[in-house]
């Protein structure tokens, strides 16, 4: 054997020096140091590799439709803002109705020698104020109230011409006829009138401050704390020393007598409106997008018609909801709608004019993350999308002090016939060939 | 004292990590064989299933060990400085880690010894990091509708180790023969990440990334049998077989936001390795010694991917060895001195081409009072690949250590 070391040997410190080496032994071997990942071994095949990026565009929806959502606070008569003429398929006056005997106290002489002038107003919001339209106002007295009820709708064939007046002004001054309002106060009737722009007017949809408006901030400053609505002011003959009078209407409301409805196809086109709400929904066929596939990106892209969409800037959202709440129905409970709504993407701030400028007029929501969730198949039960406007349930959307109920705004989508702008989901995706679901 | 070196040993055990590789020939097969031996071994050229040396146990050859008298732990580790290189892109390692710890035990006067501990196999730790681009073509078209920028990020990580438990036992003066059964187990897991920079111009939606992971966890059992043998004086002959065994893999496969993974199940046959070495003792001093190892990885199955790339491996060192001495007074001329050459035939191949590691290694060593143990040294310069045949490269200093302890035990 070459066992040519003696064997026998006397106890050493070799477990102290073992110990010490080992301590550094240790310490060393937990340390590794290299440069950065580099491109080195780059070239070099590799075991697993990922599929190339897929595109999988979808046109077209598996079902469509359209609600309404009623606001239960605000009905059209609730309404902060009254919208008068005609635009793009809408056309709406404005109807008021006054309790003279209520608003003007006893010892003020209403009489046809005492009152100087009586003067209709109207309030234009500031979100119209760069309007240089030049509008004619004609008010009608109608012979009787109206029902709330009735509106939207036609209103009452205009009576008798009370005043008229063509104005740009943000407060349009319009002056009465005297003897309308002291017939009423005799006969201690309700004084009933109508607000119609004339007929030959180019095509403007023009909001003003009704009765209940709360927002006054939508209102130029100077006039803050004036008495809002389609107020009446009485202005008495100066040597009597009454001082002018402006009485709120009991009730001021628009009456929105030509309403666009949505299409009957979505190969036509679709609309999102607020004021008075109605949110298109539709959902997606991911038939076509193959199992254990990763989604790298999913954009819905829709196209807006910016001649045909009108109104202030809105956020737009997108949500999923569950699609039993919508299918086969034309109305949504508001609460239901929004104790429903998951939120998916959003766009705050669409501005129709700018949409113009756009070289595509096209907006897109990002969905990656529900279509992902979709291919999953994690979500229970068949869900829709839905497009609102900034709720207040999206704190990140709702950016405007104004709730959608506060301002007509039109946004028009083209249809899915459409060539070049037609609603299109696109998703770019990687396959994991063994894996996933 | 037993007590004492028991503990140590234990902490041997269980401060050993994954041994890091860091090598771009970590990105494919088994990874780089990181199996060093011992310092001593390492530094006459990897020649050992002949040694039966007692001060410093070789574990190359279980049936060598007989003949020991005392306990003894031997833990090797080794020193990393290497340069790999890639279409004039550069990256530097340095690291120190340590792939071995083995212990035996003698009994009947050294005629019969027990031995087990952990010895790390092959390491295929390794990330690369690329530039990239990716084209998204349109649906329609076919035409390249985007283009994203983006990073592509791969790492491997993992090691494959051994357990050995075996024995060797003394028949004659002049042969011993060893068996050992080795607890194969281990782990290669791959992670590709593709991260996209690139967004969309419309709508500033930027993509997700993509994330894989595959993880080939390894078990199995393989049997080494050893025989050293000195046939005539002053020769000895060492041979060791492991059989061809089996690895029973568990690969996961996961892929980041999508739910559940996949558990794919198969086994990988890794081949016979055979190993048959001698040394002749020139003097009292002097010794020359070779040593040739077979493994045929062209046998290999299991594993499609890479039974396509692998051939059949081989190494084969030799060396010289001058041991030390004790005279007094003998200064330098007293210290052992090892110098050798090797050249080792990886079991894969890249871009088709075999890839061969060289490497000429010289050392030396320390004894510890009394013949209680030894430090012992290797310093080590290798090439393996090259860049015009290979696509990569490298290029690197090794410095081995090991150290070893002996004890009375009873």
């Amino acid at each position: 054997m070459t066992n040519h070391r003696g064997p026998r040997t006397r106890p050493t410190p070799l477990v102290a020096i073992l110990a010490t080496l080992l301590a550094i032994v240790g310490l060393w071997s937990g340390g590794c140091t290299s440069d950065d990942p580099n491109p080195v071994g780059t070239g070099i095949p590799g075991d697993i590799d990922l599929n190339d990026l897929q595109v999988l565009r979808i046109t077209g929806f598996g079902d469509w439709g359209s609600v309404v959502v009623p606001d239960p606070d605000k009905g059209l008569a609730g309404s902060e803002m009254l919208y008068l003429g005609d635009q793009n398929g809408y056309r709406s006056s404005i109807l008021a109705w006054y309790a003279f005997r209520d608003s003007i106290p006893d010892t003020y002489p209403v009489e046809l020698d005492s009152i100087q002038e009586i003067r209709l107003r109207l309030f234009l919001s500031k979100a119209y104020n760069d309007s240089s339209e030049s509008v004619r106002f004609d008010v009608y007295s109608l012979p009787d109230t109206f029902s709330v009820g009735d509106y939207p709708g036609f209103p009452p064939v205009g009576d008798v011409l009370i005043g008229t007046k063509t104005d740009v002004a943000n407060v349009v001054n319009i002056t009465l006829g005297q003897s309308w309002l002291v017939d009423h106060w005799n006969d201690n009737t309700l004084a009933t009138l109508m607000i119609r722009t004339g007929a030959d007017d180019s095509e403007t949809l023009l909001a003003y401050g009704s009765r209940d408006l709360q927002l006054f901030t939508e209102i130029d400053k100077e006039i803050e704390e004036t008495i809002l609505g389609v107020t009446v002011t009485v202005d008495f003959e100066d040597e009597l020393g009454y001082d002018s009078l402006t009485i709120a209407p009991h009730v001021d409301m628009s009456t929105f007598e030509e309403y666009p409805g949505q299409a009957t196809s979505p190969e036509d086109g679709f609309l999102l409106r607020t004021h008075r709400r109605e949110y298109p929904w539709f959902t997606i066929d991911l038939g076509d997008l193959p199992d254990h596939a990763l989604v790298n990106r999913a954009v819905l892209r829709m196209g807006i018609d910016p001649e045909a969409s009108f109104g202030p800037p809105q956020s737009l959202v997108l949500s999923q909801l569950p699609y039993s709440l919508v299918a086969g129905r034309d109305t949504l409970d508001f609460t239901a709608m929004v104790d429903s709504l998951i939120l998916t993407a959003g766009l705050t701030t669409v501005d129709p004019v700018v949409i113009a400028t756009l070289e595509k007029p096209m907006i897109g929501f990002d969905v990656t993350a529900l279509i992902q969730r979709a291919a999953n198949g994690v979500i229970e039960g068949e869900f829709t999308f839905i497009l609102t406007a900034g709720e207040d349930q999206f704190p990140g959307y709702d950016s405007t002090l104004s709730d959608p109920e506060f301002y007509l705004t039109d946004y028009r989508f083209y249809g899915t016939a459409h060539p070049d702008y037609a609603p299109t989901i696109e998703i770019t995706y990687t396959v994991f060939a063994e894996g996933g679901k | 004292m037993r007590r004492t070196v028991y503990c140590c040993a234990l902490i041997l055990l269980s401060g050993v990590g994954t041994v890091s590789a860091q090598s771009p020939f970590a990105l494919v097969h088994l990874g780089p064989d990181v199996s060093a031996v011992d310092a001593r071994i390492d530094g006459r050229g990897g020649w050992g299933v002949a040694e039966t040396d007692t001060v410093l146990p070789n574990f190359a050859n279980l049936a060598g060990l007989t003949g020991l008298t005392k306990v003894g732990i031997v833990i090797s580790g080794y020193g990393n400085l290497m340069t790999s290189t890639a279409d004039g892109a550069e990256r530097r390692l340095s690291e120190v880690r340590t792939p071995s710890v083995r212990a035996v035990v003698p009994f009947r006067h050294g005629g019969l010894v027990f031995t087990t501990g952990f010895r790390s196999m092959r390491a295929t730790q390794f990330d690369v990091r690329e530039d990239a681009v990716f084209e998204i073509l349109d649906p329609d078209t076919g035409e390249i509708m985007e283009t994203w920028d983006g990073l592509r990020y791969r790492l491997r990580e993992g090691t494959q180790f051994e357990i050995p438990l075996g024995f060797g036992y003394r028949i004659h003066d002049r042969l011993s023969f060893g068996a050992s059964l080795n607890l194969v187990g281990g782990v290669v897991r791959e992670r590709l990440t593709e991260s996209f920079i690139g967004t969309d111009v419309e709508n500033a939606v930027t993509p997700g990334i993509n994330s894989q992971v595959i993880e080939d966890a390894f078990d199995g059992v393989s049997t080494t049998w050893s025989l050293s043998a000195a046939p005539v004086d002053r020769i000895r002959v060492g041979l060791t077989y492991t059989t061809a065994h089996h690895w029973s893999v568990s690969q996961t496969q996961d892929m980041l936001g999508l739910p559940g993974e996949t558990v794919v199940n198969y086994e990988i046959r890794i081949p016979e390795i055979l190993t048959a070495g001698a040394q002749v003792e020139l003097s009292d001093r002097w010794r020359v010694g070779g040593e040739y190892e077979a493994q045929p990885f062209s046998s290999l199955s299991g594993r499609d991917d890479w039974a396509d790339i692998s051939v059949d491996a081989w190494r084969v060192g030799f060396g010289f060895e001058r041991i030390e001495s004790h005279q007094r007074r003998g200064g330098w001329a007293n210290y052992p001195l090892r110098m050798g050459v090797s050249l080792r035939r990886l079991p894969y191949t890249m871009l088709g081409e075999t890839i061969d590691e060289k490497r000429i290694a010289m050392g030396t060593g320390i004894p510890f009072r009394n013949l209680s143990g030894h430090l012992d040294l290797a310093l080590s310069y290798h090439w393996t690949g090259d860049q015009a045949k290979h696509g990569v490269e490298n290029r690197g200093w090794r410095l081995s250590v090991s150290l070893a302890g002996l004890e009375k035990w009873w």
